[in-house]
Order: C-alpha cells, then structure tokens, then sequence
C-alpha cells in the first residue's frame, strides 16, 4: 500500500491531496494567507482526516504551485505546469492540451501520448485574464465570484471589453454599469475577454484535442462555455478543477 | 565580490557624474581590478575588465573624439580612424550593474520616451541626459536589426548638436544592396574624418580590420572548444565576453582577449574540467540576457545542470574582410547577420548551433522592447519542434528590472527543465 500527498499554494488558495494507491482519498482546500506553511499543513491535515490516516503513515509529500518553495516537509517540489498534466492524465490519458486558469496565472499544456509535457505557454506580464482579475470584476459588480458562471448564462450576448488589463477593465465594467447595460451582459464579456487571451495562448502553442480544464477559474461554467465557444470544441472539466496540481503532485510523489 | 559591488561599496552614495569624469576614478578603478586578477576564474574575464575600464576612461575624459554607435554598426571603421567608439546600448548594461538605471529611466520617462520602447536605449537616453555617459563628438548608427536605434540616437545627437550618420541597410542581400551598403560605409568613414578633423591613415585603418580577423578567428577557436561535451564554462560565464562582439571588433585588445579565453577554454578541456558536476541538459540562449540581479543562470546552472553551452550573440556568422576591400568587406559582414530578414536565415543559424553545440533545449528571451526579435517566434517555435527540440520564449527586460517577476521566471524555467531532464 501506498499513500502519498501532494500540496499545490496558489495565490488565492491552498489545496492538498491525498492519494491512497494510485486513488484519491482525501482532499483539501484553504484560503492561502500570509503563513503559507501553517496553511499547507493545515490543508494536509484536513486531506489526511478525510483519508483516515496520519501525517507519520505517507511515503513521500509533493509541493507544487506559486508557494512550492515555501513548504517545508515536502521532498520534492515540482512545477504546477507539470502536476496539473499529471493530474489530467491520470483522470483522462486522452486529454492532448490543457487549459489551467488559476489566481494569478494562467497556462495552457500540451500533453503527448504518456502524459508528458511537450509544451506550455504562460501568460504574460500581468494577471489580466486569471481568477484574480475576475475576483476584482465580480467586487465591482458586487455579484459572488461563484455566481458569475450562473449570472453570465442569462445573457442573450456580451458587452464589449476592451481592456484586459485588471484597472481599466475595472472602470470600464463601472462604466457599463451606469450606461444601464445588464449585470449578466457585462459579466459575459468579461468571460468573452477572457476566453480570448486564452486561446490566443493556446494557439501560441498549438492546442489539440482533447482539451481539458483545470484550475479554480474552471468552476465558472460561463469562462468553460466562453472558453468552448471561442475555440470551436468541447472542454472536459474535472469534478473538482481546483485541486488537479495538488492531485498530479500527489501522483507524483509516489516514486 | 564582483566589480560592481566594488564600485558600490568604494563610491556609494557619492556615485555621482563628476566621478566619471575624475582620472582618480579609473586609476583607483584599475588598481582594485589588478589587485584582484588571482581571484578571477578566468584570465580573460579579467583582461576584458581591464580593457573596458581603459576604454572608458578613454571616452570619458575626451582622451580623443568620442563617436557613438549602435552595437550593429561595424566598428572596425571606428577603430581604424583613431576615435573612441562609444556604445550606448552596452554603457546602458554598466549602469544597470552600477544600480543607477532606476534613477535614469525616470529621467527618461520624464523626457517623454515611450516606456513601450526598447529600455536599453531609454536607460542611454537618461543617462546621457543625467550626464552620466561622455558627450559625442559624432554619433553612427546602422539600421538593422534594431528598430530604436536610429530614432534614438538621432535625437541624442541633435540634442548634443553633433552630426549624426545612418547606415541604411536594407533587407535584402544581392549585388545591389553590397554595393549600396559599402559606398554608404565609404562616405560615413571620409565624412566623420572631415567632421572631426581627423588625419586619414591607411594602415591604421588597414589594421583594424586585421584585429577584426585576428579576432574572428580567435572566437571561432573559443566557439569549437565550447561545442565539446561536457562543457567548460557556464553560459552565465561566457555571456560577459559578447561585449566585444558588440564594441570590440576592430581593436587589438579584443584579439587578446579572444586569444585568451580560448588558451583558457583549450587549457580547462585537456584536464577534464567541468562547468558543472554534472551536465544534465545543455541549452542554447538567443538574444541577450537580464543585467541586473537575477536567478535565472543560478537556477538553469548551478541548480538544474542545466548549462548554457552557447549564447547567440556569440556566433561567428560573417567571413573573413578583405583589408584591400574594407569597404566591401564590411558591408558584406554587416548584410550577412542571420538576424536580418528573412526569418528563414535565423531559423537555419539557431538550427546550425543546435547541432554543433549539441543543444537539447533552446531558450529564448524575448526582450520586450525588441520588436525584431519576436515577430518570427513562431517560425522559430515550428522549426525547433520538428526536430524535438524543446523551445522556452522567456519574455522580460535585460535592463529594467522593474519588469523582473522572481516567482513567474522560475516557474516557467522550472517548467521547462522539467520537460527537458
């Protein structure tokens, strides 16, 4: 028997796994914070007690994402680019490109035959187009961060954005906002925008099908729909998109 | 401690234009860096300093006339008329060293020079305007490969109220575009003569471009070393010794220090003396690389094994000049840069130097304000997967480091090692 775990520190959240021979079984997630360490074992902790086991019985610990160095009982320490291909992997080994919009950045993997990475882009410069822009978004339309892919479904269409950078798109929402333009519209283009830069990345990289999504971002059927419309396919979405690092790290650690 | 930390902590806050401009400056200078020569790993390195320091002491205390150029204008005809070439683009990577580009970009931005545009020549804008480079007696520059330079230094020399010469080149390489080239070479040579009442001497000018062949051959001999397994010495080790392909060419110092390093390079392979303990992946780097404090050759390096077994600018891409036809000969040079259109002739380099140096992995870091060289990426990107060569486009700034994000750097290297080892 083996049992490993993997702990994937994001910007936004902390997320770990537990994988019991080759199975899920137990997973976590937190708000990531100022004590990165103390939350990553927390989340672990959390993880082990939905797995029914103790910290002393794992064979090996995986740290991936934005605060990977900053986990101090792990033994290994791997990319998020590489875990969420993992993670993908193991939950669908067709899957050739995934899309991972995450707090602060977002990618797009090519996978080949074994589950390898071939290829990644990432994005450039500024969070434009990640769960933190959209997080900024929904505060200034004063609607749940949860609720946009619900609110965005409602629109016939979606209103134009220009921006992608986070302040100006900001007060161009506003600005839509006092023009009386629909709440679910704006939140839509928003979506629309986003969908844009990402498959302009995907393209950078030469996406193929199947594709897959991952990440926090995933949770938003309205991005997924934006996503799917934009790049003319069907996008598969995990259970639960944001723990697939954490997942494909814990894979990782099993030797 | 390297030499910048050096002039830090001797000058400190007292870093100031005058200093410049102090002959003490530059004795005290040398005599640290002479001081120091055991404690450089290579001699040439060491050498190379010693020259620059020469050289800019030359230029700042107006020891001659001092000419400006863009690091793509061919030297040669600098040094074979007597003057003392200055290089913006590379003075510009000196004050990022000297922690002073912060201040000058400011001065830039406040000059209205467009934060979009190439920081190399906003960081020369603002220190020459903060006075911290000599002024030009004359200022040149060539056309190609650089879309700033021109615009840039023209201005520059209006603002000095010095004549200023473009060297057009075009982007095609027949008969036509040679002739076209060389006899704009012949006028900018005899009109900079006139301008700054130089004495017109055949053989100085003769052996200038004699140092330029001595020193081709000698970098050839430094390149052949480097494409033998494992390598001996670390990209971020060779990187320093761009700085006379981009200023150097035509000088005798340039011949000595080539001639050096390669005495070294030959010395370190026959004892079997590795640039890493061990050499997991070997990595070709396009275009130039971050100045200011960085991870990323620690990391790719010291960390991964990851060595960077060859630097683009690096490569040796023209043939031998004629110093009976030094006109001609450097018009030739200048048309045979693989980085001039069309892309085809970047992508059939990079793929030569994947061969020769036995590169498993190609970074290229994409400059922002360098518009010329990412417009053919995906050329580049399409060429080096058909052959399973793994591709990195790293984009920041080499000079402003107000661009550097530690964290997304790392991951998108680490990421990258991880496809490769």
């Amino acid at each position: 028997m083996s049992l490993t775990a993997g702990v994937d520190i994001g910007s936004l959240t902390t997320k770990a796994v537990v994988v019991r021979d080759g199975r899920m079984a137990g997973a976590a997630v937190l708000r990531s914070g100022v004590d990165s360490a103390g939350i990553a074992e927390k989340a672990l902790q959390e993880a082990l007690e939905q797995a029914g086991a103790g910290a002393e019985s794992l064979d090996g610990i995986v740290a991936t994402g934005y605060g990977r160095i900053r986990v101090p009982f792990a033994q290994r320490r791997v990319t998020e680019i590489t875990c969420h291909a993992r993670g993908i992997y193991h939950l669908w080994p067709e899957v050739r490109t995934v899309i991972d919009i995450g707090g602060q950045d977002s990618k797009v993997i090519l996978l080949d035959a074994g589950g390898k990475v071939r290829d990644f882009v990432m994005n450039e410069k500024c969070a434009a187009g990640t769960g933190r822009f959209l997080e900024v978004m929904a505060g200034a339309l004063d609607v749940p961060v949860e609720e946009m892919g619900a609110f965005s479904q409602q629109a016939g269409q979606g209103a134009s954005i220009s921006s992608m950078c986070t302040v100006f798109a900001e007060s161009e929402v506003v600005s839509l906002v006092a023009e009386g333009r629909p709440v679910a519209e704006i939140i839509r283009g928003l979506h629309n925008a986003v969908a844009q830069r990402v498959v302009a990345m995907a393209q950078r990289v030469g996406w193929e099908e199947p594709v897959a999504m991952t990440g926090g971002v995933a949770k938003n059927p309205g991005v997924v729909k934006s996503l799917e419309e934009t790049l003319g396919t069907s996008i598969r979405v995990p259970p639960d998109p944001q723990i697939i690092g954490a997942l494909g790290a814990a894979l990782l650690a099993i030797g | 401690m390297d030499i910048y930390q050096l002039l830090r902590s001797h000058l400190g806050n007292a870093l100031r234009q005058r200093a410049f401009k102090s002959p003490w400056t530059y004795r005290l200078l040398r005599q640290a860096v002479a001081a120091q020569k055991k404690h450089y790993p290579w001699q040439a390195a060491h050498r190379l300093l010693l020259n620059t320091i020469d050289q800019a002491a030359a230029a700042f205390l107006q020891k001659g006339p001092v000419v400006w150029h863009n690091v793509f204008f061919p030297t040669e005809i600098l040094y074979g008329l007597g003057v003392i070439p200055f290089a913006p683009e590379a003075a510009a990577v000196v004050a990022t060293g000297l922690g002073i580009a912060r201040g000058a970009l400011r001065r830039a931005e406040g000059d209205w020079v467009s934060g979009e545009a190439c920081s190399f020549h906003r960081l020369a804008h603002g220190c020459d305007r903060e006075g911290y480079f000599p002024p030009p007696g004359a200022v040149v520059c060539s056309s190609h490969l650089c879309d700033t330079a021109p615009q840039s230094l023209e201005t520059t020399a209006a603002y000095h109220g010095v004549p200023f010469y473009l060297l057009d080149v075009p982007h095609r390489q027949d008969a036509g575009a040679l002739d076209y080239v060389a006899r704009q070479l012949k006028s900018i040579t005899f009109s900079l003569a006139k301008s700054l009442n130089l004495e017109w001497d055949g053989e100085r000018f003769r052996e200038a471009l004699v140092n330029s062949n001595a020193a081709r051959e000698r970098l050839q001999a430094v390149n052949r070393l480097r494409q033998q397994r494992p390598a001996c010495i670390r990209g971020e080790e060779a990187h320093s010794f761009i700085y006379p392909m981009l200023a150097g060419f035509g000088a005798a110092t340039s011949v000595e220090v080539y001639g050096q390093l390669a005495d070294e390079l030959g010395r370190r392979y026959r004892e079997q003396h590795r640039a890493v303990p061990e050499e997991k992946a070997r990595l070709l780097w396009l275009h130039l690389r971050p100045y200011y404090p960085n991870a990323i050759f620690q990391l790719l390096e010291r960390e991964a094994g990851a060595v960077v077994v060859f630097e683009e600018m690096s490569h040796v891409y023209w043939e031998p000049l004629d110093p009976e036809k030094p006109f001609y000969s450097l018009a030739r040079k200048v048309l045979s840069h693989h980085g001039l259109a069309p892309m085809a002739r970047r992508v059939e380099a990079v793929l030569a130097m994947v061969d020769a140096y036995q590169a498993g992995g190609v970074i290229h870091f994409a400059h922002w304000g360098c518009r010329q060289s990412t417009a053919g990426l995906r050329l580049l990107q399409d060429a080096l997967r058909e052959r399973g060569i793994p591709f990195l486009n790293l984009e920041g700034d080499c000079v402003d480091q107000s661009k550097y994000a530690p964290g997304a750097t790392r991951t998108r290297l680490e990421g990258f090692l991880e496809m490769l080892i």
